[in-house]
């Protein structure tokens, strides 16, 4: 069931998590939002989420880090990669951390596809 | 960028060295940069439209891309008309100064007026006016309702009124370290008195006393003077924290001012700001002054039971008197629970004792006074009036999207005034299962899916009414879904009663979508079968989140979008967006005929553009020896069954040559491959519509008694004038002078939606002042039929469009050209008002006759 699925939002522009938050939530999933990525750090020590859609640049850790963390802990996460710069380091970057990959302004429907098909395995 | 113009303002040889190659560059480069400068406007548009998620960085990107293309704009008018519009640089630079500012800004109170009367104010201007007083002027201007009449002191004022006294300093000291918690009570307690004794500038004194409604100011006039806070209404809600003075003669505003102002700064406020710095709004206390009501009853309406989301019911608080009783709860009041859904009904009430009620004092501020002992015991509101309350709260609530909490009072004459609006605050997140609720939905069955594009987000319900593009709009009934065969701006007046819209055709860009999403009328457009399946009558549930449209009232869904937190249209983001597009495109500059179409007249980026494009189009047009064009570009004179003495120059594609291109005297018209001119031409010698005669024989008996020798004469007249076609492959100009009138059209046609438009222009003869009326409204008229915008003023008609489909275009572009035939012979034919209903009803049945047979055929 979907209902099981929890998902994390992170950017430090809080607009993301505004606009992500009610859309994915009409998905079905359940998301927490931050903005702060050490308080996110620290939230997935306490916390398995099935789906992470991260920022890679931000103040304290980076997106690179949540990504990095996840990895050195064998978590079964799935991720998707927001970034503001359309660029080929930040897609291959994404591509190396086995990350799904989008660049801002994207569409809402087009994130809401995304995060249902990274869900898609653990259902 | 600077570099550049610097070395085009040192070439002084650039007058004489200019070549006719180099100066068509210019032009087709000025045209590049126009569309992509309109595409990049557009572009914000759509982002307004909800469906993406955007941030600062896409604003600030595509702020420098227009900066880019309009500079581009001005450098290519000044190279065509050899430094004729230098002054637009200067324009150029003090716009983008004024963009630049909005946006390095990291905070919100904008440069404005003092003061803005609530007749005035709409939600967008929060900024301005704080969330209260705008949301209060949206309830007025946009939603019809009664609100006390008044005004706002701005955010802006406030910045003033701090700076005038020096506060400010203050207020930066209080942010400035940390302090033990005595310390900065004292501070707060310090800056308070400080701003009790302050003084009102006299700018801000003086905009005050001359706001409307001064005139009815007498001396038995009295003021509440209220508290809108930037932000007050939103997540950080102080609610009640806030000062409100009642009561206040007029003299005595200022007064209030300063208390309200006095009561921003607390130390819990400060505390709590200190602790989140990333706020992203400034403190800002703009100040609402609105008539004191002598109310009979007042209360307060939940639109839901904050106890059970799911129920059913709003609740009703009410007491005699001012609203005192029931906002602080100082004693028992009566309470209402009434059905949501229609028809309301009571579905209980408790009376409580009465004994007093809260008055306004003599002097000033308001005082208990107790209640004649027959009325103690009796219900404060009557059923007529607790049901017109409950219909206005679930217009407010529709409209604004989210659970409200609505203050209001009933005047001597029975009326709902209302005070206050704003997003219902629950003690605990309100216990709605989403995702239960959206799966509720799959129980409907659907009628239409994905067939549409959204171009206003929210879902909407209600009865559906559809409306033929020439049937009257008066009969369309308030919260009924508005299903329409196209996108037309004469259908933007009955947007507002809406409660969603559906059209077969249209675009996400166009001007009844903008109205739409203005108005937050959940839109989906270009749906195919919508007028097929959507019939008037049916129960439906326009779901312009997820792009499905159910059968039957969805209630779950429509609770579902009731308990977001931040309706898109208030992020920060979103607003800053709109602001600069408000900033960029609004238009000073229109008609090009006026003596106000000059570069002293432009102020926006959109002003720069239009204007540019014009003077760039004149010169082309008029400015160059026609020897001296054929040198480089096909030029000559089009073969015409009709007399039309026409140039044609060519600057991209617009002929169709195997041969060289170096001299062409006389073009036929097969060799026109400019799109949008071989259309008009279709329809402008199609038999009948070139009318010198002989008359044609479908219009003969209509016209018969029309034809005089006068009106022959009159038609013959066609001078040797300046008619001229610049076309590309997908882009003509054209200006014909027939007879008395002047035509202009200036249009795109291509598979690229968003680069098509037309520009018509009509621009009448001499002739007397009632006929020439006729003919304006005629012309307007027409065009208004066929979806075009139209402004008229004076002997000028008007006529755009723009972002529909290639093969709507064609038929644009049919329609002018059929126009042009018909305005030849206007003044002659309009002898009677009545000729107007009978010309355009004839001119409409024709075009349908044309379209029914002549869909898609070209000229062979």
């Amino acid at each position: 069931m979907k209902k099981d699925i929890s998902v994390m939002v992170l950017d430090d522009e809080p607009i993301v998590g505004e606009r992500l938050q009610p859309i994915l939530e009409r998905e079905g999933f359940q998301v927490e939002v931050f903005t702060d990525s050490s308080k996110a750090l620290a939230r997935l020590g306490e916390k398995d989420f099935q789906v992470v859609v991260t920022d890679l640049k931000m103040v304290g850790p980076s997106g690179i880090d949540v990504l990095n963390y996840l990895k050195e802990h064998e978590r079964d996460t799935e991720a998707i990669v927001i970034t503001g710069y359309a660029t080929i380091e930040n897609a291959r970057a994404a591509e190396f951390l086995n990350a799904q990959f989008v660049s801002k302004p994207f569409e809402l429907k087009q994130i809401a596809k995304m995060v249902n098909k990274a869900a898609k395995k653990f259902r | 960028m600077f570099g550049l113009i610097k070395s085009f303002l040192r070439n002084k040889a650039n007058k004489e060295v200019l070549t006719v190659q180099s100066l068509f560059q210019a032009f087709r480069e000025l045209l590049h940069f126009n569309n992509q400068a309109l595409d990049l406007m557009a572009d914000m548009g759509e982002k307004l439209g909800g469906d993406y998620l955007f941030d600062k960085h896409y604003i600030e990107t595509i702020i420098t891309q227009l900066e880019e293309a309009v500079y581009r704009i001005v450098y290519d008018l000044n190279l065509i008309t050899q430094k004729e519009y230098l002054p637009l640089f200067d324009i150029f630079e003090k716009a983008k100064a004024e963009i630049r500012r909005e946006l390095d800004s990291r905070f919100t109170i904008p440069v404005g007026e003092y003061v803005y009367p609530l007749s005035e104010i709409t939600k967008e201007m929060s900024d301005y006016t704080g969330d209260k007083m705008a949301t209060l002027g949206e309830l007025r201007n946009r939603l019809g309702l009664d609100v006390p009449e008044g005004f706002v002191i701005s955010t802006y004022a406030f910045k003033k009124f701090m700076e005038y006294n020096g506060l400010d300093e203050g207020v930066e000291d209080l942010f400035a370290g940390r302090f033990p918690q005595e310390i900065l009570a004292a501070k707060v307690q310090d800056l308070r008195e400080r701003l009790l004794k302050a003084r009102i500038p006299p700018a801000l004194e003086k905009a005050i006393r001359k706001v409307p409604p001064a005139r009815k100011r007498s001396s038995q006039m009295r003021w509440a003077v209220r508290s809108s806070a930037l932000g007050e209404d939103g997540q950080t809600s102080y609610a009640g924290q806030y000062a409100t003075v009642l009561n206040l003669p007029s003299e005595q505003i200022g007064y209030g001012y300063r208390q309200v102002v006095a009561s921003l700064f607390s130390p819990q406020v400060i505390a709590y700001r200190k602790e989140r710095p990333h706020e992203r709004q400034e403190m800002a206390m703009a100040v609402g002054c609105v008539e004191m009501i002598s109310a009979a009853a007042s209360g307060v309406t939940y639109t839901i039971d904050p106890t059970d989301v799911e129920a059913d019911r709003m609740i009703v608080s009410a007491s005699l008197g001012l609203g005192k009783l029931v906002v602080e709860g100082e004693a028992e009041v009566d309470q209402y629970k009434i059905s949501r859904s229609l028809p309301h009904s009571i579905l209980s009430q408790q009376i409580a004792p009465k004994p007093n009620r809260y008055v306004p004092a003599a002097g000033e501020g308001i005082t208990l006074a107790p209640v004649p002992r027959e009325q103690q015991e009796q219900p404060s509101l009557d059923e007529p009036t607790l049901l017109r309350i409950a219909e206005g709260a679930m217009r407010i609530e529709q409209y604004m999207r989210s659970f409200q909490d609505i203050e209001w009072c009933i005047d001597e004459e029975g009326r709902v005034i209302y005070l206050q609006a704003r997003p219902l605050q629950f003690p605990r997140k309100p216990d709605l299962d989403k995702p239960r609720l959206v799966k509720a939905a799959r129980n409907y069955p659907v009628l239409l899916k994905d067939t549409g594009v959204i171009a206003s987000r929210g879902i909407g319900a209600g009865t559906v009414f559809q409306i033929g593009a020439e049937e009257e709009t008066s009969k369309f009934p308030r919260g009924a879904v508005l299903v329409l065969r196209h996108t037309s701006p004469r259908m933007s007046e009955i947007v507002p009663l809406a409660s969603a819209v559906v059209t077969d055709i249209g675009a996400v860009t166009g001007h009844m979508a903008t109205i739409c999403r203005e108005f937050r009328v959940p839109t989906i457009v270009d749906a195919q079968e919508a007028t097929r399946v959507l019939k008037t009558g049916m129960e439906v549930t326009v779901d312009a989140e997820e792009n499905v449209i159910y059968h039957g009232i969805v209630k779950e869904l429509l609770a579902a979008q009731l308990i977001e937190k931040t309706p898109y249209e208030d992020t920060y983001e979103f607003k800053l967006l709109r602001r600069l597009l408000k900033k960029v495109s609004l238009l000073h500059v229109t008609d090009p005929q006026s003596n106000q179409f000059d570069p002293a007249h432009c102020e926006t980026f959109h002003d720069i553009i239009r204007f540019s494009h014009e003077m760039a189009v004149r010169r082309i047009g008029h400015g160059i020896p026609p020897g001296k064009l054929a040198i480089t570009y096909p030029l000559g004179k089009l073969k015409l069954p009709i007399p039309l003495d026409l140039t044609v120059v060519d600057i991209d594609g617009g002929l169709q040559r195997s041969n060289s291109i170096s001299e062409i005297p006389e073009i036929s018209i097969k060799e026109i491959a400019c799109l949008p001119l071989q259309t008009l031409l279709q329809a402008l010698i199609a038999p009948g519509v070139w009318q010198s005669q002989p008359v044609d024989l479908d219009l003969k008996g209509f016209m018969s008694s029309f034809t005089s020798n006068r009106a022959a004469q009159a038609l013959s007249s066609e001078g040797l004038h300046n008619n001229l076609a610049i076309i590309s492959r997908e882009y003509l100009n054209l200006s014909l002078h027939l007879g008395y009138h002047f035509n202009m059209v200036d249009g795109n046609i291509s598979d690229d939606q968003n680069a098509n438009y037309i520009y018509f222009r009509f621009f009448g003869g001499v002739t007397e002042f009632t006929r020439r009326s006729r003919r304006v409204s005629l012309l307007a008229k027409i065009l208004e039929r066929n979806d075009f915008a139209v402004e008229s003023k004076g002997d000028l008609v008007i006529g755009r469009i723009k972002k529909v489909d290639r093969q709507e275009m064609e038929k644009k572009f049919h329609l002018i050209g059929r126009l042009i035939g018909y305005t030849r012979q206007l003044d002659v034919l309009l002898r009677s008002q009545r000729d107007i209903e009978r010309f355009t009803d004839h001119f409409l049945e024709e075009m349908r006759k044309v379209e029914s047979t002549e869909t898609g055929r070209r000229l062979e």
